[in-house]
């Protein structure tokens, strides 16, 4: 009996390849609705920027004084009575995470200040549906040598379309570590 | 037919169709604009709770989860958005913080201090009701906390599988101590408490507040909205000069 050689040969059908089409379509805008991550922690973010000595922890009070100086910052008194930070033996470099609500749900945002200026903003968890692109090295990357000026950031930045209320979030966030760094005593 | 009585007939049909259309042509302006500005109108945060509206949406009005600690009163607002369920928790009809549902449990660590556990974070609060500090997964909450006890001042978290973690409230560290029987899981959120404001514009401006009927009576209105435009550009062309 002659055997009869068959090659598999992988084909969709035409109807298919429209209903892969459409599956791909609503993929797509299906996508950023999953955006809903943490991306670093905590230990991750201290262990990034104080790589040679694991920093001191302190917590920087929050007295009625400080909460109406920080409004204009905010847009509203900051909550909470307490705000942690971490700090470097030498008391030079600062680190704060804070929780921002971009439009329903809070941006965990981590702001490392050195000397008067950002050195770096981490978007530590992300949890709205949209404007996560705020998290990509592109956009934080603006805010680096940012110094708080006359309650704004000295450096000009760039929003980012549909993402309008996430970056109000960090620009505060940004600004209230800056102004928050300043509270702290030197070491 | 002369183009004269043409034009007359269609301009009785243009107005009739018009006038039969006029309150929901505004309707759908009025809900479209108003969609437009989400953001700004703060539709998504403004949460209905009318029993009618909850009925109407075949949604029981209950009570809302609350926790009294210090003689404070706490309550959990929530609602969904895209699929996600997400909490306030309000004091005295204030906004005091985010908490992600359920509102699992409450205790008083202190003379000065009580804590409310939420879903994914524990909320530290004063004895007058301010927020003092949240604890989230990120800083080291133990994940799948399903209840909290006090043992001589100290917060203990339980774990749905048995285990208890000793929580510093000043330091914000988790120190697992001896584990106890199984908890059972916490029940989801129950109180599907509110319409926000968004989605009832979105079920107006889109029928489906009134179902398969509304949707059609949208769809008839959207056809019979294009035809006028036909029919007022045919009218504006072809009317005596």
């Amino acid at each position: 009996m002659a055997t009869m050689q068959t090659t598999a040969k992988f084909t969709l059908r035409p109807s298919h390849r429209v209903g892969a089409a459409w599956l791909l379509f609503i993929w797509m805008l299906l996508a950023p609705l999953a955006h809903s991550e943490v991306y670093l922690s905590n230990e991750q973010f201290s262990a990034r920027y104080f790589a040679e000595q694991p920093p001191l922890r302190g917590q920087l009070w929050l007295t009625e004084e400080l909460k109406a100086a920080a409004e204009p910052l905010l847009g509203r008194k900051p909550s909470g009575l307490r705000v942690r930070y971490q700090r470097s033996t030498d008391g030079l470099r600062s680190a704060w995470i804070m929780n921002e609500i971009g439009k329903e749900l809070p941006i965990t945002i981590g702001v490392v200040v050195e000397r008067g200026a950002i050195v770096a903003v981490e978007i530590l968890a992300f949890r709205e549906s949209r404007g996560w692109e705020v998290r990509f090295p592109a956009y934080t990357a603006q805010y680096r040598n940012a110094r708080l000026e006359k309650r704004q950031l000295s450096e000009n930045i760039d929003g980012i379309t549909g993402a309008t209320l996430s970056v109000r979030a960090v620009n505060a966030v940004a600004k209230l570590a800056l102004f928050y760094a300043e509270q702290l005593e030197p070491l | 037919m002369s183009k004269k009585t043409r034009v007359s007939a269609a301009m009785r049909w243009h107005s009739k169709v018009g006038v039969g259309l006029f309150w929901l042509l505004i309707v759908l302006s009025a809900t479209g604009i108003a969609l437009n500005h989400t953001d700004r109108l703060g539709l998504a945060k403004t949460i209905l709770n009318h029993p009618t509206l909850l009925s109407w949406y075949g949604l029981e009005a209950q009570p809302r989860p609350s926790a009294t600690v210090h003689n404070q009163r706490y309550e959990l607002r929530s609602h969904a958005v895209a699929g996600q369920w997400v909490g306030q928790i309000y004091r005295e009809a204030q906004p005091l913080t985010h908490c992600t549902p359920p509102l699992l449990g409450s205790a008083q660590l202190s003379n000065q201090l009580g804590l409310l556990l939420c879903g994914q974070e524990l909320i530290v609060v004063t004895a007058d009701g301010e927020l003092f500090d949240t604890w989230t997964s990120l800083d080291g909450l133990p994940s799948g906390l399903v209840a909290l006890d006090n043992s001589a001042g100290q917060a203990i978290g339980l774990h749905s599988d048995g285990r208890r973690w000793l929580l510093d409230i000043d330091l914000f560290t988790a120190t697992a101590i001896a584990s106890a029987q199984p908890l059972p899981e916490p029940q989801q959120i129950a109180d599907a408490a509110g319409i926000s404001l968004q989605t009832l514009l979105l079920d107006l401006h889109s029928g489906r507040l009134f179902g398969a009927l509304g949707i059609w009576i949208v769809d008839i209105a959207g056809v019979l909205f294009s035809l006028l435009a036909v029919t007022g550009l045919w009218s504006f062309l072809r009317r005596p000069r």
